[in-house]
C-alpha cells in the first residue's frame, strides 16, 4: 500500500470515528438528554462522513488498488490524488471549525460553509481526474527497456 | 473469505433490503398522501449509510487490508465480532426508539435511542482500532 494511499486511508477512518462520535452526540440531543447545541454538529456530521470518511476512504483504497500503468508499479500523476487528498479534508474540517464556533456561541461564518463545498467538489474532481485512465481491462503490463 | 467478512456482508445486505422495503413504503406511502411515516425517514438513511455502506466497507476492509502478521492474518478478530454487534444493536435500537419517540413519546425512548448512538460510535473505534494496524505498505512500513 503507497504512502498517500496510506494517509488517505487513515485519515478516513479518523473522521469516521469523528463523526460517528458527533452522531452519538446528535442521538443523545435529539432524545432530550444532551443539550440541543449538540444540533450544531448535523452539518459536520454529514461533511465528515461523506467526504471526509466515505470518498476519502474509497478514493485512498482506489489509489492503492486500480490498475497501473506497467510492470514498475506506476500509478500515474500524483498531484490530482494530493489534491482530493487536501480537498476532501478541508471539506470535512471547515464545517466542523463551523459547528465547533457556534456551539462556542462565536461568529460561524457562512462562507467557511461555501469554502467546505467548494473543497469537496474539488477533492472529487481531482479524484477522478486521477483514477479515470486507470480504469483498464485486463492486459499484459508493458515492461522496461531494461526487462 | 473468511467466516467474519462473509457475516458482515451478508447483514450489510439484509440492511440493503430492509432500506429498499422502507424506501419503497415510504414512497408509496407519501404518493397516497400519508404523512405519517415520515419520522422514518432519518432510519432509512442510516440503514443505507450504516447498516450497509459503513459494514460493507468494514467487511470486505477485514477481509482485504494487508495481514496484520503471518501468524494472525486478521488481528484480534475478537474487535471485529464486538464492533459487529455493538453496530447492528445500535442500528436495531435505533430502529425502535427514533420513530416511537416522534409518534408515542416515553422517557425509555430517550434513554434508549441515546444508547443506540453509543453502541454505534463504539462499533466504529472498534474497527478503526482493528484496520489500523493493516494499514501498511509493503514490507510492513506503517
Amino acid at each position: 500500500m503507497p504512502l498517500l494511499a496510506r494517509i488517505m486511508i487513515r485519515t478516513a477512518l479518523i473522521w469516521q470515528a469523528l463523526g460517528f462520535s458527533g452522531a452519538a452526540l446528535l442521538l443523545a440531543a435529539k432524545a432530550g438528554v444532551a443539550p440541543p447545541i449538540f444540533w450544531n454538529l448535523l452539518e459536520a456530521h454529514l461533511q465528515a462522513l461523506f467526504f471526509g470518511w466515505m470518498i476519502q476512504f474509497a478514493g485512498g483504497v482506489a489509489y492503492w488498488i486500480m490498475p497501473r500503468f506497467d510492470a514498475a508499479g506506476n500509478r500515474g500523476r500524483i498531484w490530482p490524488v494530493v489534491g482530493a487528498c487536501i480537498g476532501l479534508n478541508f471539506a470535512a474540517v471547515l464545517p466542523t471549525l463551523r459547528a465547533i464556533l457556534s456551539m462556542l456561541s462565536l461568529p460561524a461564518p457562512l462562507w467557511l460553509a461555501a469554502l467546505g463545498g467548494l473543497s469537496a467538489m474539488l477533492g472529487c474532481a481531482m479524484l477522478a481526474l486521477h483514477l479515470w485512465p486507470r480504469i483498464l481491462p485486463f492486459r499484459n503490463l508493458p515492461r522496461h527497456a531494461d526487462g | 473469505m473468511y467466516l467474519q467478512a462473509q457475516v458482515l456482508i451478508k447483514t450489510a445486505l439484509l440492511h440493503l433490503l430492509a432500506a429498499g422495503l422502507l424506501g419503497g413504503g415510504l414512497l408509496v406511502s407519501t404518493a397516497f398522501g400519508n404523512a405519517s411515516l415520515a419520522p422514518l425517514r432519518p432510519l432509512l438513511y442510516h440503514l443505507l449509510a450504516v447498516g450497509w455502506i459503513t459494514q460493507l466497507i468494514a467487511g470486505v476492509a477485514l477481509w482485504m487490508f494487508p495481514p496484520f502478521s503471518r501468524e494472525r492474518p486478521r488481528g484480534n478478530e475478537v474487535l471485529g465480532w464486538v464492533a459487529y454487534g455493538a453496530l447492528n444493536s445500535g442500528l436495531i435500537l435505533r430502529a425502535i426508539a427514533e420513530p416511537l419517540l416522534s409518534w408515542r413519546p416515553q422517557p425509555w425512548q430517550s434513554i434508549i435511542l441515546a444508547l443506540s448512538g453509543i453502541l454505534q460510535a463504539l462499533a466504529i473505534w472498534l474497527i478503526v482500532i482493528a484496520l489500523w494496524p493493516r494499514i501498511k505498505g509493503r514490507g510492513g512500513k506503517r
